[in-house]
């Protein structure tokens, strides 16, 4: 009847669930690339991004609200657009929103995994291979229209670019989910 | 045509103008000029752009990820801390103003009942005595207390009306202060051990909850992380009672890209309203991954080979298991996300390691998970939780893999040491001594001789002294039969805190070692449950009795550490005792394992006794002394456990931080 089960060191393992460390880190680390780059290009826009980017990290690590990281990605990109109004230096405004767009998927997917795993749980793997996907998705088509950019077409004028974009998006959006 | 369809035939339809207009200017670069109106049309295009993404933005606010919310298998199952339902009513009525009629009701009622059982063992008296002296308030001296059961029902009260209706709100709080001082004068008048004293008037600031999961006021905070799930509740799957090796749950789009888009269309039409060619190409990152987000390939977790190992072969309950589990992807694809979640069962408790993995699987990779756990009894297979998704997240499927691995807990039936049979025999010679003479070991008694009385037992001495024949008794050695009976109805199942096993664990631990120590005593042991699944089995001996008793502990449903509500078993409402009763021999003694949390539990070991079987009643101690409720359920336990002993049932009242075997011999020498 010695049915010893109680024993502190018996007990059970902790179980929580906070966004995952490894995403969060790249996640603010990328807003914070965008935020530098956007000062870089007007420095006038600077405290808009540092907004943004306080609110990325304190969505992450303090009040881990998925909500406020959305939030302050936003504003980082706010901050991205209203630089380009005042400096319009294309490789660093692409740069810039190519940081924020892959901040924004860190930031999410830091807090799915935080969701369905734990803090306890190895997901250095899992999380590294998401971090490559998205940044090389990203270097790859930035890279594409910048090539594309760069090469003189003569005729593509604003407007004709701007309704190719946009009728490129609408395309998008017809596909079916 | 449904709605989808339309809305997709408009999009293509702008996207195809828009192309159409793209087109036309770069063929014919005049026509930018050309039309005035060109350029204002392309502002306002700019301008949509940004409310359309502004549109996306608020839309992402809002909108929910859908993904596979996981279960937490590591956490003991929560299960109810004895007095929480005097808590729940307390809480209901000071804070949600509910039930307050009802509940006060209910909790003045059974204080009275309480209060009638703890004067009637200290004076000694009837039930109408006890009534008396609690009505005039002779009681105790604190006038507070006094009063509880003075008060006369008002006119009001007779003709149904609510009181507090009549006399505000703060008669709730001064009735539930009441009731604390009287719970408090209880346990003071009971003698009840409580391991301290609470000072009543600064009891009532702490949350419901602190006090419902026993935490003083202070120390709020550092519990947060603790969680205590059931397997089932919060997650989205809904159950993991799965044969199949391979089920799908589901597929769905996480919708965790919406948003993205808010990126192109801001970023080009902030481009175009301001003219700046940098915008406009920063914008395309986001039409990338737009796109992303919209390729989508199903992971085919249908390849995945799992396999489950553990280190010990037979375990026995309470043992620390290591459980190692591979995952390996033969699906000839890459599986570039795969969360992974090790659907522990309830009755588990994952004391290390960590029972999930996050990780991505080349075609042809595996992936390890190591964990402890410590094992309950039982029979069980479990599945993996798999929630895989494609690169880009867009699409998550869930399956669960169960690999063909069944653990088999079965308690080892330990003989520990002797366990006190009382003196309810069988014909058949045991270990029990009995009132009557005959052959044995301990002296009986010198009675005449009788002829045919074994020489051996000639009281020689006597012969030679007087002349006369006599003969020595002594005690005759029997077998009793013994029925372990377990009380496995749903208010049981309570432990004394989160993380504790609950009170029907404490009981079949106990029993099962009780049951070796029975029957290497020679006895026939039974066991029986009183619950709504029937559990019986019958008194027996031999080894393939003993084997079968093993089984019947590890798996019987009744016995299982799963409390009833969570099994799927249809119950009808039966007296639980009626099918023990029919069955029970008339010559069996019978061993209660019982928590005593009802009256129920002590009125089974009373009607036992009065039809003629010798009850000991062994009862894990699982109550607390925290909250009032708490402190409550205390007091009658106590109470119970009094008005048994007070018939001659013996009780053997367990505080299961103890050993048993040591409880056994301080009640062994109480009862000599």
């Amino acid at each position: 009847m010695s049915f010893d089960i109680q024993d502190e060191e018996f007990s059970a393992v902790e179980v929580t669930h906070s966004p995952a460390q490894f995403s969060s880190i790249i996640a603010v680390a990328a807003a914070l690339l965008a935020v530098v780059t956007t000062a870089l290009v007007a420095p006038l826009t600077a405290p808009v991004g540092l907004f943004g980017l306080a609110g990325v990290a304190a969505g992450l690590f303090v009040f881990e609200s998925e909500r406020l990281t959305i939030a302050g990605t936003g504003i980082v990109f706010v901050g991205v657009v209203a630089a380009g109004f005042f400096g319009d230096v294309p490789e660093f405004l692409l740069f810039a929103a190519l940081a924020t767009i892959v901040s924004f998927d860190l930031g999410s997917n830091a807090f799915s995994v935080g969701r369905q795993m734990t803090d306890q749980t190895d997901t250095q793997r899992g999380e590294a291979v998401h971090v490559a996907a998205t940044v090389f998705l990203g270097v790859m088509a930035a890279g594409l229209s910048y090539g594309l950019f760069i090469v003189p077409w003569g005729s593509l004028t604003v407007p004709a670019l701007t309704l190719l974009l946009l009728s490129a998006l609408f395309f998008i959006w017809s596909i079916r989910q | 045509m449904d709605i989808e369809t339309v809305l997709n035939r408009l999009l293509i339809a702008v996207g195809a103008i828009l192309f159409a207009a793209a087109a036309a200017m770069i063929a014919v670069p005049s026509l930018a000029s050309a039309l005035p109106s060109a350029t204002q049309g392309v502002f306002l295009v700019g301008i949509v752009a940004v409310l359309t993404g502004l549109g996306v933005v608020r839309r992402r606010l809002r909108g929910e990820v859908e993904e596979t919310v996981t279960p937490n298998p590591e956490r003991p199952a929560g299960n109810p801390m004895p007095g929480e339902d005097v808590d729940r009513m307390l809480y209901e009525m000071t804070h949600l103003r509910q039930g307050v009629n009802e509940n006060r009701e209910h909790l003045e009622e059974r204080l009275e009942n309480l209060a009638v059982a703890v004067v009637r063992n200290r004076e000694d008296c009837s039930v109408e005595e006890a009534r008396r002296i609690l009505q005039a308030g002779e009681w105790t001296d604190n006038e507070t207390a006094a009063e509880f059961f003075q008060s006369e029902r008002t006119a009001a009260q007779e003709a149904g009306l609510s009181e507090s209706l009549l006399s505000g709100t703060d008669d709730v709080a001064a009735f539930e202060n009441r009731f604390r001082v009287t719970v408090e004068e209880l346990i003071e008048v009971g003698d009840v051990d409580v391991s301290h004293s609470v000072d009543v008037e600064e009891e009532t600031d702490r949350s419901f909850f602190d006090r419902l999961l026993g935490r003083s006021g202070d120390d709020g905070d550092d519990d947060e992380a603790v969680e205590s799930n059931w397997n089932e509740s919060n997650s989205t799957v809904p159950t993991f009672d799965t044969s199949e090796p391979f089920e799908d749950v589901s597929l769905q789009h996480t919708n965790r890209w919406l948003g993205v888009t808010a990126f192109a269309l801001v970023a080009i039409g902030a481009g175009v309203v301001t003219f700046t060619p940098g915008l406009m190409l920063a914008g395309t990152v986001g039409i990338a991954y737009t796109i992303y987000a919209r390729v989508s390939a199903v992971p085919r977790t249908e390849g995945l080979v799992v396999e489950r190992e553990f280190d010990v072969d037979d375990p026995e309950p309470g043992d620390l298991v290591e459980v190692t589990l591979t995952v390996r992807n033969e699906s000839g694809s890459m599986l570039p996300d795969l969360r992974m979640v090790d659907v522990v069962p309830d009755a588990f408790v994952v004391t290390d390691g960590v029972p999930r993995l996050h990780t991505a699987l080349q075609s042809g990779a595996q992936a390890q998970i190591e964990y402890t756990a410590r094992v309950e009894r039982g029979e069980y297979e479990w599945p993996l939780l798999v929630v895989a998704r494609d690169f880009s997240g867009g699409v998550e499927r869930t399956s669960l893999v169960t690999p063909d691995a069944g653990m088999r807990v079965v308690p080892p039936l330990r003989v520990t040491n002797d366990i006190p049979v009382r003196a309810q025999t069988t014909q058949y010679a045991g270990d029990v001594d009995t009132k009557q003479g005959g052959a044995g070991l301990e002296f009986h008694s010198v009675r005449e001789y009788r002829p045919g009385d074994p020489m051996n037992r000639i009281n020689w001495k006597q012969v030679a002294s007087t002349g006369e024949l006599a003969t020595i008794d002594f005690r005759q050695e029997k077998a009793a039969t013994v029925t372990i009976l377990f009380d496995t109805r749903q208010s049981a199942y309570i432990s004394a805190g989160v993380d504790e096993p609950h009170a029907v664990d404490h009981s079949v631990h106990a029993a099962s070692d009780m049951f070796g120590a029975l029957y290497d005593q020679g006895n026939l042991v039974g066991i029986a449950a009183f619950d709504t699944v029937p559990c019986w089995y019958a008194p027996g001996a031999g080894s393939e009795h003993l084997e079968n008793a093993r089984v019947l502990f590890a798996q019987h449903p009744a016995l299982s550490p799963r409390p009833p509500e969570r099994q799927d078993h249809e119950s009808q409402y039966i007296d639980p005792m009626t099918h023990v009763r029919r069955r029970l021999p008339s010559t069996s003694q019978v061993f209660l394992f019982s928590p005593l949390a009802d009256d129920y539990a002590a009125e089974v070991a009373r009607r036992l006794d009065s039809e003629g079987h010798l009850v000991t009643v062994i009862s894990p101690d699982v109550t607390v002394d925290e909250t009032v409720g708490q402190r409550l359920t205390r007091i009658e336990r106590t109470a119970r456990v009094r008005y048994l002993r007070e018939r001659g049932i013996r009780v053997m009242d367990w505080d299961p931080d103890e050993q048993l075997s040591l409880e056994v011999e301080k009640a062994q020498t109480r009862w000599a």
